[in-house]
């Protein structure tokens, strides 16, 4: 267990202790109106005996106003204990008043010491003890001085040794209930002690249980990411399968290379590569997506290449997109609002190395042409593949591109200008990426495929990376006119 | 009303401010209690008013209660002035019944109930009831004036020759409650021990004034 998770059991564990003393508390004050309703009442009662209304009221109204006013005044202080204590001892007065002296009435004292015990602290004996003093000093003494009309006893006479044994008596009762108030004390804080500690093992008890079911939910996590991870990985070697391999590039362009780092272990970008006649088919495909979903897209979008690739060869790439996408808004049913909306960006170029000529079309994808002159983009259509969107309104259109031998042509996903990072937590951007290419595009594709990795890592640093990210950089120069280089990476 | 609307609704005061006026309010309720409990005893010492056309009848005189058959029995006659709704001679009811337990043989006891005319709440069995089966009631407040008593309780004694050998309170207070001056036994034991004993003449009288009870 935690400290911080001890410290906040132990906090609830008083929480709940004070609501226990606060509910006391409160219970002990109800039996106190009870008290203090039922004294005046009996002083009404008595009243009725010698008609001594007037005191009756009067003294059980001044005490209930004195309790009230207090308790309302200073709720959170026990003040008002003491005043009901106090207000006991008065009772004890008005009602031997009223009955003219009537010995009896003295036995309330000992009623009220003993009602006293419920406040569980001795000291609420004293008040009503100085009271009695009080009382049993100054009308014992003015009756036995002959003072007419103090009512204190109807004994005919009550000697000093009388006085004494009544003084010792009261003192032993107030003694005695005030003891048994202080015991009750201890008790109740013991008791509470205890269920503190109680408390403390079922909470801890709870802890434990919780512990073990979260060790075992772990114990089942682990074992299910797994066997996804496993599955991912399985996933991952299908999809590398369908990619085309380095080899093919190697064979057909005297230097290429690929920068490939998916943002999980499979991702939605790739790139497709076909041999038409004397044509080369390139895409650089950009799923919508990434992880296991842009991964069974990356199977859609291979799907539906080969298949315009092999049904309709000789079109040029916009009109090879433009079918793509009929194919794919009828195949994942994206007419209907309820289909899927998830599409891709594709860059597709039909190059003919042999007369130095390129068509590109592209759906939300750039392409980039490095000479030794200039470096110049070709951007695509406004808009991707698949999507709600209406396939007989989409056009793609098609450049048409003359290029010298040893350009470099770079095909990218968004996911390389897109990833956040540098000093200012910024994308990386195009415009990054164009004075990258101006940098590298004259080096050897190894050194280029170098410093595109680092790039990459330098501008994300510790920043988690936004998206897949794909750059591939391909010499248009044929194979056979050079030794063939080509580098590959994969995250 | 809640204690917590209550302080919203009026803004709760500062704790020391709290505190002065619980104090203040606990002198003023202690004084409240001193002040009732002295009022009380100041009031009670107070004898009872005497009435403007009240006449005076001196001890010693003959009296001529007319249909009393003991004021001839040969014994002396003790008059109880009782009034079953003033408190004091409720107060007084066991010690009458002490004296008439004492002295029934000797003395012939009677109550005379000092009611309202208008008062027929109290039949004669409801005092006999309260004050001894055996005492004979009378309703007649005429007594009262032949007597010269003008508040209740007080005894009237006559002696044997219908003479008036006291009339007073029973004790020097209003209530019996003091045995050293339990006048009424005291001029009991005086007359049949034949001594004219204590000038009980000049002691004024205490109780309910008639005829409805006043205090």
């Amino acid at each position: 267990m935690f400290p911080s998770d001890l410290c906040e059991m132990i906090g609830r564990m008083r929480i709940k202790d004070l609501g226990v003393q606060v509910e006391w508390k409160k219970r002990v004050d109800r039996i106190a109106d009870l008290f203090l309703f039922t004294c005046s009442g009996l002083g009404l009662l008595l009243a009725t005996v010698y008609d001594t209304w007037l005191i009756a009221i009067g003294t059980g109204g001044l005490c209930l106003i004195a309790y009230y006013a207090v308790k309302v005044l200073l709720p959170h202080r026990s003040l008002h204990h003491y005043v009901l204590s106090a207000a006991g001892g008065i009772y004890m007065a008005l009602y031997i008043y009223q009955m003219h002296g009537m010995f009896e009435m003295h036995f309330f004292a000992f009623i009220g010491s003993a009602y006293l015990v419920v406040y569980q602290n001795w000291k609420v004996q004293i008040p009503m003890a100085v009271v009695l003093m009080l009382h049993h000093a100054l009308f014992g003494y003015l009756q036995f001085i002959g003072m007419e009309s103090v009512h204190f006893t109807q004994l005919d006479y009550m000697t000093l040794q009388v006085f004494v044994i009544h003084v010792l008596l009261a003192t032993f009762i107030f003694v005695l209930c005030g003891l048994w108030a202080h015991l009750f004390h201890r008790l109740g804080q013991s008791h509470i002690q205890q269920s503190f500690e109680i408390g403390r093992l079922e909470e801890a008890n709870i802890q434990k249980d919780d512990l073990l079911r979260l060790h075992a939910d772990l114990r089942t996590s682990q074992k299910v990411n797994k066997d996804i991870t496993d599955s991912i990985r399985y996933t991952q070697r299908l999809q590398q399968a369908l990619l085309p391999e380095v080899q093919l590039l190697r064979d057909h362009f005297a230097g290429s290379f690929v920068f490939n780092r998916p943002h999980s272990i499979v991702g939605g970008d790739f790139l497709w590569f076909r041999q038409m006649g004397r044509e080369l088919l390139v895409a650089c495909v950009d799923c919508t997506g990434h992880g296991v979903p842009g991964a069974f897209m990356t199977i859609v979008a291979t799907d539906l290449l080969n298949r315009v690739a092999r049904e309709q060869p000789d079109q040029p790439p916009g009109i090879m997109l433009q079918m793509m996408a009929a194919e794919m808004t009828q195949c994942m049913g994206m007419e209907r609002t309820d289909g899927v909306a998830d599409g891709m960006d594709i860059s597709l170029c039909r190059i003919d190395l042999v007369n130095g000529r390129l068509q590109f079309a592209g759906a939300m994808s750039p392409i980039i042409l490095a000479t030794s002159e200039s470096i110049k983009v070709f951007k695509g259509t406004r808009h991707g593949l698949g999507g709600h969107v209406d396939p007989n309104q989409e056009t793609f259109a098609t450049h048409e591109i003359d290029f010298a031998e040893g350009d470099m042509l770079y095909l990218f996903s968004d996911g390389y200008t897109h990833q956040f990072g540098g000093s200012k937590d910024k994308k990386f951007s195009r415009s990054g990426l164009l004075a990258l290419i101006k940098r590298i595009h004259n080096l050897p594709v190894e050194e280029q495929w170098t410093k595109v990795g680092k790039a990459f890592d330098d501008w994300k640093g510790a920043q988690h990376q936004t998206d897949d990210s794909l750059l591939v950089g391909l010499q248009l120069k044929s194979a056979s006119a050079a030794s063939p280089s080509v580098m590959s990476s994969a995250a | 009303m809640a204690l917590s609307s209550l302080w919203r609704r009026i803004g709760k005061p500062a704790v020391q401010l709290r505190s002065a006026a619980a104090v203040l309010v606990l002198l003023v309720s202690a004084s409240g209690v001193g002040t009732l409990f002295w009022y009380m005893d100041w009031i009670y010492s107070l004898p009872t008013d005497v009435p403007k056309d009240y006449n005076s009848v001196e001890t010693g005189s003959l009296m001529d209660l007319g249909d009393n058959p003991d004021s001839v029995s040969g014994k002396p006659m003790f008059l109880n002035f009782f009034n079953p709704r003033c408190a004091c001679s409720r107060f007084n009811v066991p010690a009458i019944k002490a004296l008439v337990a004492d002295y029934g043989g000797r003395v012939s006891f009677s109550v005379v109930a000092m009611l309202p005319d208008d008062d027929d709440q109290y039949t004669e069995q409801d005092i006999q009831r309260m004050l001894g089966e055996e005492v004979p009631v009378s309703f007649d407040r005429s007594k009262a004036t032949a007597c010269g008593v003008y508040s209740t309780p007080q005894a009237v004694l006559i002696d044997a020759e219908g003479r008036l050998f006291y009339r007073g309170n029973y004790n020097k207070a209003r209530y019996c409650s003091a045995e050293a001056t339990n006048y009424a036994r005291m001029a009991i034991e005086a007359l049949l021990g034949g001594n004219a004993g204590l000038d009980f003449a000049a002691l004024p009288s205490y109780g309910c004034s008639l005829p409805t009870c006043v205090k």
